[in-house]
């Protein structure tokens, strides 16, 4: 959510990124849904759910296929996706826009990442390239009035860290795509849907009230849940100096910051730097339940995989380290990583380990009591030695 | 004569010891007393060195590589210890000869004996920090007591020894 909001105008980010997250999980699985009818011509290719609602009519399967998904023809999953996509589109549609490109064709141009729209049509005629300028989370959002037309073998290119995911065409009655065209992003139009022969599209084709027609193509769902904000990782030592050879504890923590869909996979590993190991026993401790965590003691090298983090849920895992050098370690995080999303941040945290503080004298060379009865004893000794002794000369 | 000695001799350590514990109270003394500290430190921090050890030196810290370090602060430094032998020598009936080689002798054997209390809990920290408390705390200011006192003892002993000269005899 934070990241998005780096790149999008403050309002619209909220929003966005809120749909995403609280609709992904429903529509994360289904590459095409369509309102009425879903028709296939040739042998295409769809790789995740493939569904209808209300409608029921699914033809040309085969010789089309679908895999790593199934038909959802007229069922309770269809109808819950098809619910699904029409709050999507609602809440897309209702984004405030950066940028109009009304009367331009999206080909040769190249984009950062914002709000774009069209009052009536759009056409994107050879290249439209989208620069995440290096933020996996960014979002393209489209927002085209009526129709969306691309002309033939045009494409999107994804530029710097840009991911398909993250593309969103908010189609306000129909769109087609011209004969091998390679699209990127998630089609959400309002009425129909057309992908001519060779089309392929990397993300989603829903259509909310009509058809969707295939014709020897290519729809691959994208793998994460576009615009889902990665975890996040924070990590701190149990204090800030040590002695050497002394021990602290060190504690991870992952969140997942979505309000919405869980995380599942939360993975991060850590390499100690050098002078700092696992202590011996590792004292591990964990509220990262379903995780695997690997600290062995002596090593070098701490890990989480496999945890799955609930809605705006938090766990925490710590370990204890010891330090056998001198010196600051500086301690950085490889990146978080869950299934749903692009990979998270990194953690950082520095212990010093540096000598104890000097053993301070707490009684002098001889402490008052031993002093003041030394005292005495020395007098006692010289008076009674001073009564021996001769008169002077 | 003979009878008052030793009252003669309380009083005048008693004022000895006041006015030298008194001026030692002083921010100048304190000073000097500080630098004296130092000083200490530093012929410790050598001897370790010549002895083959290994330390460094902050100021009145002398700290071994693995962090521990032993810290000479006021009263470390054995002053007060020889305060009150300078207090007793000074008090008791001897020549001033006497008593000036009374005051350096001994000022020098309570700061030899000091110096290896100093560089004995050095090591001894490092070993033990049980063993550190009970020499720092019973065991070295019993040594440096008994050691002054038969300092004293011997000194005052060889005062009293008759004189060599004629007048001395009579």
């Amino acid at each position: 959510m934070q990241k998005c909001s780096t790149i999008l105008v403050a309002g619209l980010l909220p929003l966005l990124c809120g749909v995403s997250t609280a609709l992904a999980q429903q529509l994360n699985s289904f590459a095409v849904l369509g309102g009425s009818t879903v028709t296939n011509t040739g042998p295409a290719v769809v790789t995740g759910n493939l569904g209808v609602s209300p409608g029921s009519a699914v033809t040309g399967f085969p010789p089309g296929i679908v895999t790593g998904g199934s038909i959802h023809a007229a069922d309770a999953v269809a109808a819950q996706a098809q619910s699904a996509l029409t709050t999507l589109y609602n809440q897309l549609a209702g984004t405030t826009c950066n940028t109009d490109l009304t009367g331009q064709d999206l080909g040769g141009l190249t984009l950062i990442p914002g709000v774009y729209c069209f009052a009536t049509s759009a056409q994107l005629t050879g290249t439209l390239t989208l620069n995440a300028q290096g933020n996996p989370n960014a979002v393209f959002l489209f927002k085209i009035g009526s129709t969306l037309t691309t002309a033939s073998a045009s494409s999107v290119s994804l530029i710097n860290g840009a991911s398909n995911c993250g593309v969103f065409w908010q189609i306000g009655s129909s769109a087609t795509l011209g004969t091998n065209t390679v699209l990127a992003g998630s089609v959400v139009a309002l009425t129909s849907i057309t992908l001519n022969t060779g089309a392929s599209v990397t993300g989603r084709v829903l259509a909310r009230n009509g058809a969707v027609t295939l014709d020897t193509n290519s729809v691959t769902v994208c793998s994460g849940a576009a615009g889902l904000t990665p975890p996040t990782i924070s990590k701190v030592f149990g204090a800030a100096n040590i002695p050497p050879n002394g021990s602290t504890n060190l504690s991870f923590t992952a969140t997942n910051p979505n309000a919405g869909p869980s995380l599942t996979g939360v993975a991060v590993a850590d390499t100690l730097p050098a002078g700092l190991i696992v202590a011996t026993p590792n004292g591990l401790t964990s509220s990262c339940g379903g995780g695997a965590i690997t600290a062995a003691a002596g090593s070098s090298t701490v890990s989480l995989s496999g945890a799955t983090l609930a809605s705006s849920a938090s766990c925490t895992f710590s370990i204890n380290v010891t330090g056998t050098t001198l010196g600051a370690k500086n301690n950085v995080t490889g990146n978080v990583t869950a299934n749903e999303t692009g990979p998270g941040g990194t953690a950082s945290a520095t212990l010093t380990v540096q000598p104890a503080a000097p053993v301070t004298s707490g009684a002098p060379a001889m402490s008052l009591p031993m002093l003041a009865g030394f005292a005495l004893l020395l007098m006692g000794l010289g008076s009674v030695l001073a009564r021996k002794s001769q008169p002077r000369g | 004569m003979t009878k008052l000695r030793p009252f003669r001799f309380i009083l005048i350590f008693t004022c000895c010891v006041l006015f030298a514990f008194g001026l030692l109270l002083t921010p100048p003394v304190q000073s000097v007393d500080v630098r004296f500290s130092r000083t200490l430190v530093k012929v410790a921090y050598c001897l370790v060195m010549i002895g083959g050890g290994h330390a460094t030196r902050d100021a009145a810290t002398l700290r071994a590589p693995g962090g521990f370090g032993v810290e000479m602060r006021d009263g470390c430094n054995a002053v007060n210890v020889t305060i009150l032998l300078w207090s007793a020598v000074l008090a008791f009936p001897a020549p001033w000869k006497m008593k000036t080689l009374g005051l350096a002798a001994g000022s020098a054997i309570v700061q030899v004996l000091n110096m290896m209390r100093f560089i004995s809990l050095f090591y001894l920290g490092q070993y033990s920090m049980t063993w550190f408390d009970f020499a720092h705390a019973y065991l070295w200011e019993s040594l440096l007591a008994l050691d002054t006192l038969v300092v004293f003892w011997l000194w005052a002993k060889r005062a009293m020894r008759p004189r060599a000269s004629p007048d001395a005899r009579i």
